[in-house]
């Protein structure tokens, strides 16, 4: 279990850096934040190419449902842009 | 009380007690109730407790895996009850979109963590060492009482009847006698012409540790080192990495911050440790010939194995 420790531990810390690292920008949108989390966990996911084949499975429906908020981001803003 | 029926049988007229007749089988359920024999029951006692120590262990056993897989999903459940109480207020009370942000990542992180809970092998550590201890002595035992001191020999899965498994000729320094075919499935076996050509093909860690890989891979030491990661990494959980280095008839693997400890048995001056096994075993099924393990060094944490890909005679 012990890339599954440090696996979710490089999350965490990647999700708080960037956390403390907008905040420091100034960013006020939630969708920056969101979409920057979204990118950050599916690269750190792809790079831990050793996971045993249930595990991947398992975070390619989480991959799956985070890309979704994302697509939803991107196609509220679209409409506000049209609108 | 336990009563059992009958004093004769009604099938073939024997005097008998129990359960069935002990001449014909028949069973004894009709007639009068007669009291089971003291030693009978007697004999009893030690498989009932046993029977009942079994369930005991079974669900020690249960529990602990519950514990274990819980540490995940627990955390996993705790994340995402902050995550929405932290996003919720932050969102629409407070008005703070980084608090709001920071509750968006607790709720991805417990997603995760909900999605690997659901991952964690249902047995305990504890108890897959239980049954590679029983195993490992079992062999030792054997080796160590047959006084084998040569190397076992690992052959691909195409030498042998089922998956990839060591051959430990029973003779120090054998001649070189070439395999023909493919061995039986049995314990003893012979791989030569000769009377001295008898060894033992026993299932090693590594049997079982090639079963787990998705795909053999071939003999090019970048696919060797990938399926080596991949076992050692992300299946086993037992080294950081490994590293590979292929030249003509010879293997030299690294791995990398291994946790198993190194014993100096007589079993495993024979057979190799425990990763040695699994390497030599994924070796000799990547280039399908049989493999030995010439050296074998643990240093700080860091395990040097040097194979020896042989030809097809042994």
């Amino acid at each position: 279990m012990k890339i599954y420790n440090s696996y979710i531990l490089i999350i965490a810390i990647l999700l708080l850096l960037t956390t403390v690292i907008l905040v420091a920008l100034g960013q006020n949108s939630l969708d920056v934040y969101y979409t920057t989390y979204v990118i950050e966990a599916l690269i750190v996911t792809e790079l831990y190419i050793y996971f045993n084949a249930k595990a991947r499975r398992g975070l390619s429906l989480v991959s799956a449902i985070l890309f979704g908020g994302f697509l939803v981001i991107v196609s509220l803003q679209v409409i506000k842009i049209l609108a | 009380m336990a009563f059992l029926r009958s004093s004769r049988c009604p099938n073939c007229g024997q005097k008998a007690t129990g359960i069935s007749c002990r001449w014909c089988g028949y069973p004894l359920m009709r007639g009068r109730a007669v009291k089971e024999p003291r030693e009978q029951k007697r004999l009893k006692k030690p498989v009932q407790a046993s029977a009942k120590a079994e369930p005991k262990a079974k669900e020690e056993a249960r529990e602990k895996a519950k514990t274990t897989k819980n540490l995940y999903t627990w955390a996993g459940l705790g994340l995402l009850v902050a995550g929405s109480l932290v996003f919720l207020a932050a969102y629409f009370v407070l008005l703070l979109t980084w608090l709001a942000a920071l509750g968006i990542s607790m709720l991805i992180l417990s997603f995760i963590l909900l999605a690997l809970g659901r991952t964690i092998p249902k047995l305990p550590p504890e108890v897959s060492a239980l049954f590679l201890e029983t195993g490992i002595n079992n062999i030792a035992a054997l080796v160590e009482e047959l006084g084998i001191k040569s190397k076992a020999i690992y052959l691909p899965s195409s030498l042998t009847s089922g998956g990839p498994q060591a051959l430990i000729p029973l003779h120090f320094n054998p001649l070189l006698s070439p395999i023909t075919k493919a061995f039986p499935q049995r314990l003893i076996v012979r791989y030569g012409a000769s009377s001295d050509n008898i060894g033992l093909l026993v299932t090693t860690t590594g049997t079982t540790a090639v079963g787990m890989l998705e795909s053999i891979p071939g003999p090019i030491s970048a696919e060797l080192e990938s399926a080596l990661t991949f076992l050692f990494r992300g299946i086993l959980g037992v080294a950081d990495g490994t590293r590979v280095i292929t030249s003509e008839n010879h293997i030299e693997v690294e791995i990398y911050n291994s946790h198993i400890e190194n014993k100096t048995a007589w079993f495993y001056q024979c057979l190799g440790g425990p990763l040695a096994s699994v390497v030599a075993s994924v070796a000799a099924e990547a280039w399908n010939r049989p493999v030995t393990i010439k050296q074998e060094e643990h240093h700080r944490g860091r395990c040097s194995i040097e194979l020896e890909v042989l030809g097809e005679d042994i």
